[in-house]
């Protein structure tokens, strides 16, 4: 087991922290708040205190009750890229989004649950794609968290991992997407072979 | 509602935090702004409105440069109509080559004091029987950054401020922030601030800053 809180930590430390640099260039420029930031480490002393906090000092000696300007564009900023707790993470995923969740196997169903249900509340089809093992635990949580009549519809469908891919290649959907998103080359298929089925070479 | 800090300043709340233009448009005597630009594009839009809004109000401008930061300006004057050649004979509009109003420069060192002294004289010249206020806009960059002399330019920058509330002026200090370095810059970079009242930085926001509204002080 590897215990990845510290790491998850340092990650939320420097979120916020990249959110106050973007910030910082946003209001100045990219150059003028680099410079400035390498000055006001030189200017600003102080061993106890951060780099952010010594640019943050800076600014408010520099721009006085202006420097707010940056300090409410970084808070707008963290609250946007930043981290969130994560059931409000989970109420508000965007179209397009694509995410990790870091979990335990003993909870892993369980902490799905959040996001299957506001899935199904969307009117979504919800596709969980897991190791065959967890497919027994996920259609109890399922029917656990009142979602069973969608199990039963079809609505919520799990599936294991190497089977969803498996009818994701026989759908042909993966082969139309290579050939979309992959540069055009001269074909190779014979002129008279014309079939509109997916024709892997 | 106006807070007034320690130094009997105004200060403003974030919404009141002003645009670029009104305080280009219209200085009060006496600012002396620093711009620092990432794209040359800005430069000449924050310097020709500073000179058009000057000359349309019947105030005298000179703008210190080299012939490639000079160039752009006068031709967005010609764009918006104004007679530059006219201008420049009636000595409304000065365009000096460094500190040498209207000339090649002639002398090696022209930020020595005699040299500035001679400049402000040739600048004020008529201020304020024909003229009421004079501006100055000046593109410090290859002095500051190229030559490397950054105490000259500094001390430049020193002595127009110090002068800021003795003169009816107000001044624009053009800076190419591409050319800043973090490190090498980084303390300099202080020095240039200090002397300044407001800075129009490259961001997105298109803000003009108060610096050091409380005096810098503790």
């Amino acid at each position: 087991m590897i215990d990845v809180r510290e790491a998850i930590e340092e990650i939320q430390v420097r979120t916020g922290d990249q959110a106050y640099w973007h910030a910082l260039e946003m209001v100045l420029g990219t150059l003028t708040a680099r410079t400035l930031r390498s000055t006001l480490r030189l200017k600003i002393r102080g061993e106890d205190l951060s780099e952010r906090e010594r640019v943050a000092k800076g600014l408010a000696e520099i721009f006085s009750a202006q420097a707010a300007t940056v300090e409410n564009l970084a808070r707008r900023e963290s609250a946007l890229r930043g981290p969130r707790p994560r059931e409000a993470a989970l109420q508000e995923l965007e179209m397009h989004s694509h995410w990790v969740d870091f979990s335990d196997a003993a909870n892993e169903t369980r902490r799905a649950m959040g996001f299957v249900k506001r899935g199904i509340e969307r009117g979504a089809k919800v596709v969980a794609l897991l190791p065959s093992p967890n497919i027994e635990a996920y259609r109890r949580e399922v029917a656990g968290s009142g979602c069973g009549e969608d199990l039963d519809s079809g609505r919520s469908k799990a599936s294991s991992r190497s089977r969803g891919a498996r009818d994701i290649r026989r759908s042909g959907w993966s082969e139309r997407s290579r050939r979309r998103y992959s540069p055009r080359r001269p074909s190779t298929r014979p002129s008279h072979c014309e079939s509109k089925r997916p024709w892997i070479p | 509602m106006m807070e007034q800090t320690a130094g009997g300043r105004s200060r403003r709340p974030l919404l009141e935090v002003p645009k670029w233009d009104s305080l280009v448009r219209a200085p009060p005597l006496g600012s002396h702004v620093l711009q620092v630009y990432e794209e040359p594009r800005r430069q000449v839009e924050v310097a020709s409105l500073f000179v058009a809004e000057a000359l349309e109000r019947g105030e005298r401008v000179c703008c210190v440069g080299s012939t490639l930061d000079t160039a752009p300006i006068r031709k967005a004057l010609g764009d918006a109509g104004f007679d530059v050649d006219s201008r420049l004979r009636s000595r409304a509009l000065l365009i000096a080559n460094r500190l040498v109003v209207n000339d090649e420069p002639k002398r090696p060192e022209e930020n020595s004091p005699q040299s500035v002294t001679q400049f402000l004289h040739d600048t004020f010249e008529g201020v304020p029987d024909r003229y009421p206020a004079v501006r100055l806009w000046i593109n410090p960059t290859d002095r500051f950054f190229e030559d490397g002399r950054f105490e000259q330019a500094i001390a430049f920058e020193q002595s127009c401020h110090e002068r800021r509330d003795v003169f009816p002026w107000s001044l624009l200090c053009a800076y190419d922030a591409r050319k800043l370095i973090p490190e090498r810059h980084a303390a300099a970079f202080w020095d240039v601030l200090r002397n300044h009242s407001h800075l129009i930085p490259a961001g997105e926001l298109g803000v003009a800053l108060e610096l050091f509204p409380d005096g810098g002080g503790p």
